[in-house]
């Protein structure tokens, strides 16, 4: 069984606690999950964050060594226009100055629990996209007030 | 205390002015290049899309019996989102010179592909509410060939056929579909903007190396 977890998913976990904390100790009732999928098995309001791809490339000329870039997409769902707003607002300057980057390993005692290793920081290479979805007015409720937001990160450390 | 050298930096300017390169630059031979690579690069996006969307897609698009369609043109088409896309991109020319590839055009997606939005974000499929009990009734439509679907088969059709309460109704045999499951984001349009910021990067180099070599070649 492998306890250690490689970098792609520390990534993944890292921000979603990172993000998990942040939302928890500044707002109240607000679901965070790791699917598109899951969010609209949440009740109102929540955000998705997923990492979505990875993209790899020579981190010099001659080098063997692959540097990696990853993409971290915020789906947000909010209730009103007005908490869409200032859930976005929120998200772009949470992570702005990027965040602890873990390497996480199962317990080897309880492999249901992670133990997390602060190892580096995960940086914003840029933000992508920051915007309001309109899917017009005849929608589903978790449709209805959505945002997205979508950034470049990159692993240091 | 230490005497520190200050820091000392010298600048030293190597290659024709801008200005220069600007004036070399004859406009006749520039013009057809820039149309042709702009007309590569539609093509190369555009391609390379199409596959992103094939190995994207929950199942196949309908080829026809289009019920809900506004255009005709939509029943004859596979892949309608993709070709709707290239049949609306174009490249232009404003009257001030600079030229211009737009891919796409929103008015018209929105008459030809109304959903090119959700597949792109992902959402959930609303519901028409049926006036008679003030719920959600279903989405009205049929599925392959007006079979009725499989419980737990993966991959059939659905046809769309329009609004059943207040709007017209579908003639053939219809039945009420209840989505369970939003549809996840494909973000076909993310691909489409990274491959095309590429591409004119390319483009732009390989001006920049024409223009170049014209240059030095006068000298």
């Amino acid at each position: 069984m492998d306890l250690y977890f490689r970098e792609r998913r520390n990534c993944e976990i890292s921000t979603l606690d990172y993000f998990t904390a942040q939302i928890n100790a500044n707002w109240t009732g607000i679901s965070t999950v790791k699917s598109f999928n899951q969010a609209y098995a949440e009740p109102l309001p929540v955000v998705a964050i997923i990492l979505a791809e990875v993209e790899s490339k020579r981190v010099e000329i001659g080098s063997n060594t692959l540097g990696h870039t990853y993409i971290i997409r915020f789906d947000i769902f909010a209730k009103s226009d007005g908490q869409r707003q200032d859930l976005s607002d929120f998200l772009l300057t949470t992570i702005q100055d990027g965040w602890v980057y873990n390497t996480y390993m199962k317990n080897p005692s309880n492999p249901e629990l992670l133990i997390a290793t602060p190892t580096g920081r995960v940086n914003i290479v840029k933000v992508n996209s920051d915007l309001k979805l309109e899917f017009g007015a005849d929608v589903d409720v978790y449709d209805k007030y959505r945002h997205y937001i979508e950034c470049t990160v990159s692993v240091s450390g | 205390m230490a005497q520190v050298d200050p820091l000392r930096t010298r600048i030293v300017y190597k290659g024709s002015p801008l200005e220069a390169i600007i004036a070399s630059m004859d406009k006749k031979l520039i013009g057809p290049q820039i149309q042709r690579g702009l007309a590569g690069i539609k093509n190369r996006v555009i391609a390379d899309t199409r596959r992103y969307i094939d190995n994207h897609r929950q199942r196949l698009s309908a080829k026809k019996f289009g019920a809900g369609s506004k255009d005709p043109r939509r029943l004859s088409q596979r892949n309608n989102l993709i070709n709707t896309i290239d049949a609306l991109s174009r490249i232009g020319q404003y009257k001030w010179g600079a030229y211009f590839l737009s891919i796409g055009e929103i008015r018209m997606l929105d008459v030809y592909v109304p959903y090119w939005y959700k597949v792109n974000y992902g959402g959930k499929i609303e519901m028409p509410v049926d006036p008679r009990t003030g719920l959600p009734g279903g989405v009205p439509g049929y599925f392959d060939r007006f079979k009725s679907p499989v419980s737990g088969a993966n991959g059939g059709l659905f046809h769309y056929t329009g609004r059943q309460f207040g709007g017209k109704k579908f003639k053939g045999k219809s039945s009420f579909m209840i989505p369970m499951k939003p549809i996840p984001p494909m973000r076909y349009l993310a691909f489409m903007k990274k491959r095309f910021g590429e591409e004119i990067v390319a483009l732009a180099d390989g001006m920049k190396q024409a223009i170049r070599n014209r240059t030095t070649k006068k000298k």
